[in-house]
């Protein structure tokens, strides 16, 4: 246990980031764009650079995560779930700082823009875990659908089963969630 | 709550939001008991969802429904009471209504309003309803009458009770009662599909002798009353053979599953009624085996099955399916229309033969011509890749965008588009992107495809024009890359390797859009370009004779021996790719590694240990026979192992996964760096058992590095998959991944946790390699599960260009320990150098038993 670890120094002089993740930023650039107006659709959350500040900072949490993808559903599943993480974050924080709904950063705006048409974001989250704990599967479809806005038919693909079941799934997860924060 | 309660508990609230409101809650009554905590949780969810707004109810509205979801009917129209939504079709929300003029049921298709603000979308709609009112058939749903009222476009057609057959099939294989056809084991159940499958035949030919093809015959086009009769409905993308013109907007919106060969290859003209006889040839192969032939995780690889694999027998699923029903089905989806029924009522017949006990007019396909079309396909594979050219006919990404880019307009379209991004190249070849490139490929593929009644006939002085452009672009290219060769030559540039890359990127594009084979006029640069290997062998003097044996791209296996000469070997020139060297003494001492050889010559310098360390004992690991693996077929990521065959010689593979101890210890003695994992969480070194988890986030070349310190080296991926396959007692293809997560292997992560220390996830998710058995080794430990496995295999990937990951990626098998929770292959691409996949990836050593 106590042998000393070698150590490379190249490898230790940069901040490593696989060159992989670069070409797979911009092979996903559009992905995470797409996800990103998906979630600003709401009419008060506002414009591009909200877009663009949520997708660097999910890309960011990615990179310094990254597992490796086995392919575009395996990314996609990532980014949902980091989109959900970071809107969460955001929205913890901002109810710490006691932020109203025009103040602080462009995420900040994005929060109360998202939660005006989802509610309590921190809630939701709660809900999420508490669902997860039941039924992950319901869990996932519903971050990809939300979080990662994707088409029903688009979560059918990536989870590999059909439309019906995840249109029953969401509609049952979203009854679920919504009695739970009622 | 458990997880019994939880699936009753959704199995009731899913079945209950299927009823009418009223009916709701004594359905859930009956399900879970008129009290109780799940009956009030029931209660509770059913009505949130009734509540109007509410989370998630606005967020991401439902762009994907293309009836304008938000939208809620009127209560009445005209002489109609509407009473609830059965259902949304490809154009139109379809209600149940009470017609009180004729005081019976009906089924009303309204228009949604948005959509009626197009009249292109009226006139499709009313379309629709003309045609499908011009047939009469009992097979096929009546539309009553056509109608406007209240700003809605709408019509009234026949109320069919009972549910789809794609529900129905659902139903089948969760083998609940609520089905309408016998059940899939008892006996009736074949006999039941015929007859239905015959009824529908004979109603599409009814639709085919009014000029009428369905085009979108699927499940859910197949109306099943309560008695288990279909009906045929929605002729929403029918074409009207007779106006000739396509009405095809919504294809690409549905499901590919049941599309034809001609339909993806879209040339407009050749489709006709003999794709519904492949349609609906297919829905009986659903209903024979309870699975698609074409399936995929994407529509890509949907689609490039569609073309391109041949549908694994239907007896292979289902062997109680007898051998004549299997031909009619198989002649029924025979890629080409030729080789289909001619006619709808062709098809019938034969089924009725086979209810008949009569012999059937479809003969079986031999094992011959199968094994032919299968040598084609490997024929075309080779092919692919050897002359590079068409390496990317068989992308499914092309076959797509060739799709999309055919429905949105046609192959003019692709042709204008292809003739101004090869201008734009040819301006300036080096500083054009990708998809520019794309554009000049795609039109490429329209010119080699246009024979027949393609471009060719429609248009041949544009074909003409589009040629001459794309030889133009290919001796712009050819004199670039001279250039380029020119300069690396001169030396004089710190840039050489990237000026000598870019010309060989040149010239491959040359040659791929050119007609003829260019080549460098500059032959003899080839020469200095190739690659040099050097073998030092320990102890000096040894005298053995040193072969290469070169990968295969295809197969993913390293091809025959190649004599390269007797030692000494010192900078010899060596073809690039990825090769193993084998050094071989003749006296059964031998020693082998794998090297990958850059097309930029740098020199590469072997040191080999004779006899290897491990050649005496081989500590750990176990013989295994080798022998035939058949092509899987099963929609693996490794295009090798689901379509080649592979005959795998005898070899040694570790029991376990190599684990921390070992590759310390190696570290130790070789001085390299150890995991970046280990330094980033020294917690990690302290975890319990650490010297006994698998070893994690290496890199391909560490992992060679250690199997050759250890004088073994990585499998191939067909030597891990045989062992596998037989371990698991799959000998066809690995398990499906819902086998999997049945499975003891340690598959069963938890999705992963983001705010967990490397320490602790590795507590959470790896097992000890002595987890399975203590002391001797008996058997193969976590071949599935625990960490993903490298092999020395390049990748060649189901649904991408072949080659499109060259030699610089190798293919991991058997999933990590959250396989059973991801809905993934157990196949996974890694690529050259990278340091990621910290957690999932380890890997087991081989070795040759014969050099």
């Amino acid at each position: 246990m106590s042998s000393p670890i070698p150590s490379d120094p190249a490898r230790d002089a940069r901040p490593s980031r696989p060159s992989h993740l670069d070409e797979l930023f911009d092979l996903t650039y559009a992905e995470l764009h797409r996800i990103a107006r998906g979630l600003l659709r709401s009419p008060t959350s506002g414009g591009t650079h909200q877009a663009t500040s949520l997708m660097h900072e999910a890309f960011v949490r990615m990179a310094s995560r990254s597992e490796g993808w086995n392919d575009r559903e395996h990314f996609v599943r990532s980014i949902a779930c980091a989109m959900r993480r970071i809107l969460v974050d955001h929205a913890r924080a901002r109810a710490a700082r006691g932020v109203r709904r025009d103040g602080g950063s462009e995420l900040d705006a994005l929060v109360a823009g998202v939660e005006a048409v989802s509610g309590d974001l921190v809630r939701l989250d709660e809900a999420l875990e508490a669902l997860g704990r039941l039924d992950p599967d319901a869990v996932r479809i519903v971050e990809l659908r939300y979080f990662a806005s994707l088409s029903v038919e688009e979560c059918a693909a990536a989870l590999g089963i059909s439309t019906r079941q995840v249109e029953r799934e969401l509609q049952f997860a979203r009854g679920w969630l919504r009695g739970r924060l009622s | 709550m458990n997880e019994a309660e939880w699936k009753r508990l959704k199995a009731a609230v899913s079945r209950a939001l299927d009823l009418p409101e009223e009916e709701r809650a004594r359905a859930l009554d009956a399900a879970l008991g008129p009290t109780g905590a799940l009956r009030e949780e029931a209660a509770r969810i059913l009505a949130a969802l009734q509540a109007p707004g509410g989370p998630l109810g606005t967020l991401a509205p439902e762009s994907s429904a293309p009836a304008g979801a938000g939208w809620r009917p009127p209560d009445r129209l005209a002489d109609l009471a509407l009473l609830r939504e059965l259902g949304r079709g490809s154009m139109g929300v379809v209600l149940l209504a009470w017609q009180e003029s004729l005081a019976r049921e009906v089924a009303v298709k309204i228009l949604p309003p948005a959509d009626a603000a197009d009249p292109a979308v009226v006139e499709r709609f009313a379309a629709e309803a003309r045609k499908a009112a011009r047939i009469q058939h009992p097979a096929i749903v009546t539309v009553h009458a056509v109608g406007f009222d209240s700003g809605l476009h709408y019509f009234v057609m026949e109320r069919v009770e009972g549910h789809d057959l794609g529900r129905e099939i659902e139903l089948q294989i969760a083998g609940t009662r609520e089905r309408l056809l016998p059940a899939f084991h008892s006996r009736d159940y074949l006999p039941a599909v015929a007859r239905l499958c015959r009824t529908v035949a004979l109603a599409l030919a009814h639709a085919h002798a009014h000029a009428l093809v369905h085009r979108d015959v699927k499940p859910s086009n197949v109306l099943l009353d309560t008695q288990g009769q279909p009906r045929v409905v929605d002729f929403g993308i029918a074409r009207d053979a007779r106006e000739g013109e396509l009405v095809s907007r919504s294809r690409l919106e549905g499901t590919p599953y049941y599309m034809s060969p001609e339909q993806v290859r879209i040339r407009g003209q050749h489709v006709d009624h003999r794709t519904d006889v492949y349609s609906l040839g297919i829905v009986l192969y659903e209903l024979l085996t309870l699975r698609r032939p074409f399936d995929g995780r994407t529509t890509g690889e949907v689609l490039r099955k569609i073309l391109d694999v041949e549908p694994r027998l239907v007896r292979r699923d289902n062997p109680r399916v007898p051998r004549d029903l299997e031909a009619v089905c198989l002649k029924a989806i025979a890629k080409s229309p030729d080789e289909r029924y001619a006619t709808a009522a062709e098809l019938a017949q034969d089924l009725e033969r086979f209810l008949g006990h009569e012999a059937v007019q479809a003969r079986p396909v031999s094992a011959l011509r199968r094994g032919a079309r299968t040598a084609l396909r490997r024929w075309r594979l080779g092919a692919a890749l050897g002359s590079a050219a068409t390496a990317a006919i068989l992308g499914g990404l092309l076959v797509e965008r060739q799709v999309e880019a055919a429905a949105a307009g046609r192959a003019r379209d692709v042709v204008a588009v292809g003739v101004e991004a090869a201008r734009t190249i040819a301006r300036d070849p080096r500083a054009s992107d990708e998809s520019t490139w794309d554009r000049v490929e795609a039109l490429r593929q329209e010119l080699a495809h246009a024979g027949g009644a393609g471009l060719e006939s429609l248009a041949p002085e544009l074909a003409a024009a589009a040629r001459a452009e794309l030889e133009r672009l290919s001796t712009v290219l050819t004199a670039e890359a001279d250039l380029a060769l020119e300069r690396a030559r001169a030396n004089a540039s710190p840039d050489r390797e990237r000026d000598v890359a870019d010309a060989l990127r040149l010239l491959e594009r040359s040659r791929r859009i050119g007609s003829r084979d260019a080549t460098s006029t500059r032959g003899e640069t080839s020469e200095a370009l190739l690659p040099r290997l050097s073998v030092r062998v320990r102890p000096p003097g040894t005298a053995a004779t040193v072969h290469l044996r070169p990968f295969d791209l295809v197969r993913g296996e390293p091809g025959p021996r190649v004599l390269l000469g007797e030692l000494p070997i010192e900078s010899r020139p060596v073809p690039p790719g990825w090769h193993r060297i084998v050094v071989d003494c003749g006296d059964g001492r031998f020693a082998e590694c794998t090297r990958e050889f850059e097309a930029v010559g740098r020199d590469v310098v072997v040191e080999i240990q004779l006899p290897p360390p491990l050649a005496e004992a081989a500590r750990g690991m176990l013989r295994v026979k080798g022998g035939r693996l058949p092509a899987s077929g099963a929609a693996d990521r490794s295009c090798q192992l689901a379509e080649v065959e592979l005959e795998v010689a005898d070899f040694l593979l570790d029991a376990r996964e190599v684990a921390n101890g070992p590759y310390r210890a190696f570290l130790d003695a070789t001085g390299r760096p150890a995991p970046l994992l280990w330094r980033e969480d020294p917690a990690l070194l302290a975890a319990p058992d650490f010297d006994r988890l698998p070893v994690v986030d290496v890199s391909i070349e560490d992992a060679i590095a250690y199997c050759e310190w250890r004088g073994a080296r990585l499998p191939t991926h067909a030597e891990w998959e045989l062992v596998a396959r037989r371990e698991l007692g799959s000998p066809a293809a690995l398990p499906a991944a819902e086998l999997v997560r049945g499975s003891s292997a340690n598959v069963h992560g938890a999705a992963f946790a983001l705010d967990a220390s490397h320490a602790e996830r590795a507590a959470r998710y790896l097992r000890s390699v002595r987890a399975v058995a203590d002391g001797d080794p008996v058997g193969f430990a976590h071949l599935l599960g625990n960490v993903w496995e490298l092999t020395e295999s390049p990748v060649c990937v189901a649904g991408e260009p072949r080659g499109a990951h060259g030699t610089a990626a190798r293919l991991a098998l058997g999933g990590a320990w959250d396989a059973g929770t991801q809905h993934g292959s157990l196949h996974a691409v890694v690529h050259s150098g990278t340091k990621g996949a910290f957690l999932m990836r380890g890997f087991r050593c081989a070795k040759s038993v014969d050099p």
